[in-house]
């Protein structure tokens, strides 16, 4: 065992003493976010590409916040979403499953294995990311219409799979949603 | 990705992203048996600012060929209402048999799957299934899906790319071009393929702690989620991590 868990650097916890800078962070920066990189982007027309490039190196260059929890960020009832807003579901087109069946008793996602009885079960996890390098989000009423508007929710990320006598599937996407 | 029961057990992976990039992950000593799954987000090159940017974009998940099978049959009681030829494979629309159930439309090729959930019947009216699909070609082959645009106007972009390592966790992987807010300014500890970080989290006052690591290589960042009934000093996860000898994408988009 060559790795000690406890003196390992923290992710979102800036080390008290003055540390190296990391190298990895360094070359990823040099290879994906150099000016040449940024300029060919943008000559192959691909604004929306290099705008989400900007961004992230902008969000970079603070602390980075691990933390996934919190409003993320807090969607006000927007009239020209679609219907699915509803479902924990901005864009109408969800990769997973939706419900308040996925929020476990702190009322995020689900994590662990739960037998339905006869032998099928099904296993949550946490997903790792969603929502602008968050996993779990807000949508809340701003009480201007159009009414009735949705109830205020938090949608949280995470996957799930099930088991049955005959097989387990593999992962797929689901999403705890939660009265607020 | 590869083909669900016959991934094998090997030290050396490729999975192809669905932007077409080779994302290779190898280990001197542990092995990658199970395959892998991704969530892909579509959406517009151009955001035109008349609607919300999140409402523009379709996000698909993306499974080895037959994932799904299990799901429609013991889990939703789907009832197939479309099947049609498609691309080299099938396009299927299942409804749920019961009326508070989502249901799914597929493509489904000879490798892989990509899936989309349907709202509950009862709230699916004026939702066209098959527009989920639209713009988009699917380009299988055993090592993954690639998914193009048809027309310059949208964009391809895999979110993360996931796969389960027994009895570790779970293992999520992103570009590091995609994930560079992940990558602290300061130095991680440095591992053979390149630095490593630890962080706790908890949801809230009531959610228990949750460790992750985060491994950053100049092409690749992954964050490995311990198995539930796994907790410090995480020998296992630790052993594996240091264990890597191959981590990176490569290729253009």
């Amino acid at each position: 065992m060559t790795i000690d868990f406890a003196s390992l650097p923290i992710l979102d916890e800036a080390p008290k003493k003055q540390s190296r800078k990391s190298t990895v962070r360094r070359e990823i920066v040099a290879r994906h976010f150099s000016r040449r990189t940024m300029f060919k982007a943008l000559f192959v027309g691909a604004t929306a590409v290099s705008l989400t490039t900007l961004d992230m190196v902008s969000r970079a260059t603070g602390a980075y916040a691990a933390t996934n929890w919190g409003d993320c960020p807090n969607w006000i009832n927007r009239p020209d979403v679609t219907p699915d807003w509803t479902n924990c579901n901005p864009d109408g087109s969800s990769a997973g499953r939706i419900g308040s069946g996925y929020c476990g008793s702190d009322n995020f996602h689900r994590i662990g294995s739960i037998s339905d009885g006869g032998g099928y079960y099904t296993q949550y996890q946490q997903r790792d990311y969603s929502c602008t390098g968050k996993n779990a989000w807000a949508w809340r009423p701003n009480g201007v219409g159009p009414f009735p508007e949705p109830w205020a929710k938090r949608c949280s990320d995470g996957r799930v799979r099930y088991g049955s006598p005959s097989g387990v599937s593999s992962w797929v996407n689901s999403t705890c949603r939660y009265a607020l | 990705m590869s083909e669900g029961n016959g991934f094998g057990r090997r030290k050396r992976v490729t999975f192809r992203t669905a932007d077409g990039k080779l994302l290779h992950l190898s280990s001197k000593q542990a092995y990658f048996t199970n395959p892998a799954d991704s969530t892909v987000q579509i959406g517009p090159t151009v955001l035109d600012g008349t609607r919300t940017d999140t409402s523009q974009v379709r996000n698909l998940h993306v499974a080895y060929s037959g994932n799904y099978d299990l799901i429609l049959r013991d889990f939703i009681d789907a009832v197939i209402v479309q099947r049609l030829s498609s691309q080299g494979g099938e396009l299927i629309v299942a409804r749920s048999s019961r009326a508070d159930l989502q249901g799914l439309v597929l493509w489904r090729g000879p490798h892989h799957e990509v899936a989309s959930w349907l709202p509950p019947v009862a709230e699916a009216e004026g939702i066209d299934p098959i527009e989920r699909f639209e713009g988009l070609r699917f380009l299988d082959s055993p090592e993954g899906l690639v998914i193009r645009a048809a027309g310059p106007d949208l964009y391809v972009r895999p979110l993360e790319t996931v796969t389960d390592i027994d009895g570790v966790g779970t293992l999520y992987l992103y570009g590091a071009d995609q994930a560079l807010a992940k990558v602290p300014t300061w130095a991680g500890h440095g591992v053979g393929v390149g630095e490593l970080w630890r962080s706790t989290t908890r949801n809230s006052e009531a959610s228990a702690e949750r460790t992750l690591f985060t491994v950053a290589t100049p092409t690749v960042v992954a964050t490995l989620a311990p198995a539930p009934d796994q907790d410090a000093p995480f020998t296992d996860q630790l052993r594996f991590i240091d264990s890597l000898d191959g981590l990176s994408m490569a290729g253009s988009a």
